[in-house]
């Protein structure tokens, strides 16, 4: 079955299942209309053909697909919610959904592999830490892996480091100042179990809504989000059914503010070019501008198979994707040049001076320079309207035009409903903070006979001299 | 009482070998009715009862007579045991060959009357109890110990406590109490005594506790300064010693915030007075200062 798009000459635009299979990456401008495609068409359309679907959005997409759904008539809506998980990553109205940092795929998980994850993941959201020579990725891994190693044979979490050792190289402890001192944190990545089972989302068909849209630094939460999203697919096996997922604003997983980062071009290469064919997602990656990453991320952005444009910030933003999407045809004619000849020997009389008569023997193309073709294909991108969009389709030659406007014409998430249905599916879906840290307390309470139950009383020593056994 | 056979077993059990005296205090017997229960104890170790067995000590300090009895499980003791279901008790036998064994166990028997003394105290007073103990034969059986302890310079080094005791109060107000023993003779000079205050020291400091216990409840170490061996003269004097070379030693490592986990007495291991006197002082470092304290009293 194919996605239809709808095209500005009523014409039906066709994307392929094959072709969703090698990805899209859509570029387009705030107030392009790219949220409103990407959530009331491409993910309503893979929610309704019950492809598992995810999303990584700030807010506009997810508001998008929420906003259609409820539009539905009630007993189909009715149907449908049951298959929407939403998880708000900030946690919401004191419900979290746990993503806890240390969980096991299946019950063979090393438990090296399960302590290492979270590791691997704060030296990913900090590449310095790579380079770091004292207190970077080498202090980190010499007491997170062995202690997390510990931590998982308790079935303890890794907010319970501190419990352990009292010898956290700087560079660690402040990594896990969140998850000690914020009490949502903490119940969202040390709880026992994760609040979100992939093997569920596929066997249920559901779609999961990933919304950071409430947190100021979300870098950690998508990037811990995402590489459990993939540690499951991977554990999965490869050429399994297909899974849709769409991440808009890519640029939230790009740790730093440099353009320039190896970590994330090796994880976007890796996903583009082995993850995603290899396990059968249906990968859709979308953000502003090609200005918003370096050269070697926009040339595996641009490797995918189907690319969909819509306004472009700048002219410089156009021409790069001009680039790209134009296919150069050397042979184009801008015009043609008049080849004139001339008979130097012509004389009205013999009394004349001889002149040269200039004539016309032919007339020559000049054709348009690669330049001039590309900068016309970067004037069409600019001048895009709001809701139009081009799409090219790697292997056809025609660069498709569409327009999303007269669809669902000045209909737009309901800004006044919205908050209520997000918030009822959190309180639906999620656990309550109080509820999963009274769990955290309860699991590290020890079995036998001995078990502090208040907090250590100096930050530095790592006994306590308050507590009380359990009692049997 | 001494009649209840399999009572009897088990405790002499769990402590793996008992002096007359120590088995005496344990069942609250008089001190004036030894000669009565030092009679029983010795039937119970005849050939054709084996419910214990005999074994000489030297006696601790005295180069000649002296020797005293103890008692140790014997072969009907651990088969009434076996019968009762108390697999998990019955500890590998001790003392088996000779009739007679090293003097160097009386370390292990002082450990035994502090633990002791704890029980008696604990039946005696309402809403106490102990909670958890680990006699130094423990230790010596226990495969974690010696724990290893590496220091800054990379060396490794391990350390053995002497014994465990932890107290539960019924009272919600009270928190539990555990502690480790550590039982100084006075054969230890200075050095190798800064030398076992920096283990512990580390042990703690680096979460040997918690692995090792599986607990991060822990209100210090109990030195008793018993000043028998080594020129300190008296206990009370031993007693200094131990407390000044460890502030030294805490100070040198800059973990004089560790000063409260470690205290001292010079009172005897076998004195009730330990859980209810202020016989117990801190170094003088960090948070502590040079007062008398009780045992259950946390400072810091």
């Amino acid at each position: 079955m194919t996605l239809s798009l709808a095209s500005t000459n009523d014409k039906l635009l066709w994307l392929s299942d094959e072709h969703r299979e090698y990805g899209i990456h859509m570029v387009a401008n705030r107030g392009s209309g790219k949220s409103r495609f990407l959530g009331r068409y491409l993910a309503f359309a893979d929610f309704l053909r019950g492809v598992p679907t995810v999303i990584f959005d700030k807010g506009s997409t997810i508001d998008n697909f929420l906003d259609k759904v409820s539009r539905l008539p009630p007993e189909l809506r009715k149907k449908l919610w049951s298959r929407i998980r939403y998880v708000d990553l900030a946690g919401l109205d004191g419900y979290v959904v746990p993503f806890p940092l240390y969980y096991r795929l299946g019950p063979d998980d090393d438990p090296l592999t399960v302590a290492d994850r979270f590791v691997q993941t704060i030296i990913k959201t900090d590449p310095n830490l790579a380079n770091a020579s004292v207190q970077g990725k080498g202090a980190i891994e010499d007491v997170a892996q062995p202690i997390g190693v510990e931590l998982v044979q308790r079935g303890w979490q890794v907010t319970e480091l501190d419990r352990l050792t009292h010898n956290i190289p700087p560079t660690l402890r402040v990594k896990l100042i969140p998850f000690v001192h914020s009490q949502t944190q903490r119940a969202i990545y040390g709880a026992s179990t994760p609040g979100i089972d992939w093997q569920k989302v596929i066997d249920n068909k559901e779609i999961v809504l990933l919304d950071y849209r409430r947190l100021e630094k979300p870098q950690f939460a998508i990037i811990w989000a995402l590489s459990y999203f993939l540690a499951f697919i991977r554990h999965r096996g490869l050429y399994q059914t297909p899974i849709s997922i769409i991440i808009d604003e890519l640029k939230a997983f790009k740790a730093g503010q440099s353009t320039s980062s190896d970590v994330f071009f090796d994880d976007m290469d890796v996903l583009v070019n082995t993850t995603m064919r290899e396990h059968n997602l249906w990968l859709t990656l979308a953000h502003q501008s090609m200005a918003q990453f370096d050269d070697r991320v926009g040339e595996v952005l641009m490797s995918m198979n189907t690319q969909i444009l819509g306004t472009a910030g700048s002219r410089r933003s156009a021409t790069q994707i001009a680039q790209e999407l134009t296919k150069v045809d050397p042979l184009k004619i801008k015009r043609t040049r008049n080849v004139y000849g001339n008979d130097p020997y012509y004389a009205k009389s013999t009394h004349s001076i001889p002149t040269p008569s200039y004539f016309v023997i032919e007339e020559e193309p000049v054709e348009f320079t690669a330049g001039e073709q590309i900068r016309e294909v970067a004037e069409k991108i600019y001048e895009l309207k709001p809701f139009t969009f081009i799409m090219r389709v790697r292997g056809e030659d025609e660069v498709q035009r569409f327009s999303i406007a007269h669809i669902e014409k000045d209909i737009y998430p309901d800004k006044n409903l919205l908050p209520e249905i997000r918030k009822k599916l959190m309180q639906r879906d999620g656990r309550k903070i109080t509820d999963v840290l009274a769990e955290i307390a309860a699991r590290t309470a020890q079995p036998s006979q001995q078990l502090p139950a208040a907090p250590s009383q100096s930050s530095t020593i790592p006994v306590t001299t308050k507590g009380k056994f359990k009692r049997p | 009482m001494l009649n209840d056979e399999l009572i009897l077993v088990r405790l002499v059990n769990t402590y793996e070998a008992l002096t007359i005296r120590q088995i005496g205090r344990r069942f609250h017997l008089s001190e004036n009715s030894y000669t009565g229960y030092s009679k029983k104890l010795a039937d119970y170790a005849k050939p054709d009862d084996q419910l214990l067995d005999e074994r000489w000590i030297p006696h601790p300090t005295s180069a000649r007579g002296g020797a005293i009895k103890v008692y140790i499980v014997g072969k009907r003791g651990r088969a009434l045991l076996k019968s009762h279901g108390i697999h998990s008790e019955v500890k590998r036998a001790r003392f088996q060959r000779n009739t007679s064994i090293s003097k160097h166990n009386w370390h292990a028997f002082w450990v035994n009357d502090v633990l002791l003394g704890a029980q008696i105290w604990a039946d005696r007073t309402e809403g106490v109890e102990v909670a958890a103990q680990m006699t130094d034969f423990d230790f010596d059986r226990d495969t974690r110990f010696p724990y290893p302890i590496k220091w800054g310079d990379g060396s490794e080094h391990g350390t053995k406590m002497d014994g465990l005791l932890a107290f539960a109060f019924e009272d919600e107000d009270k928190y539990d109490k555990q502690f480790l023993v550590e039982l100084e003779t006075g054969s230890h000079e200075e050095v190798p005594l800064r030398e076992k205050v920096k283990n512990l020291a580390l042990f703690i400091h680096s979460g040997g506790f918690q692995r090792a216990f599986g607990s991060d409840l822990f209100n210090g170490f109990l030195f008793f300064a018993m000043g028998i061996y080594g020129n300190y003269g008296t206990a009370e004097m031993h007693r200094k010693v131990v407390l000044k070379e460890t502030a030294i030693q805490l100070s040198e490592m800059g973990l004089q915030d560790y000063a409260p986990f470690f205290r001292a007495t010079s009172c005897p291991p076998d004195s009730q007075n330990l859980f209810i006197d202020p016989v117990w002082y801190f170094p003088a470092c960090g948070p502590c200062n040079y007062d008398d304290y009780r045992l259950f009293v946390d400072v810091g």
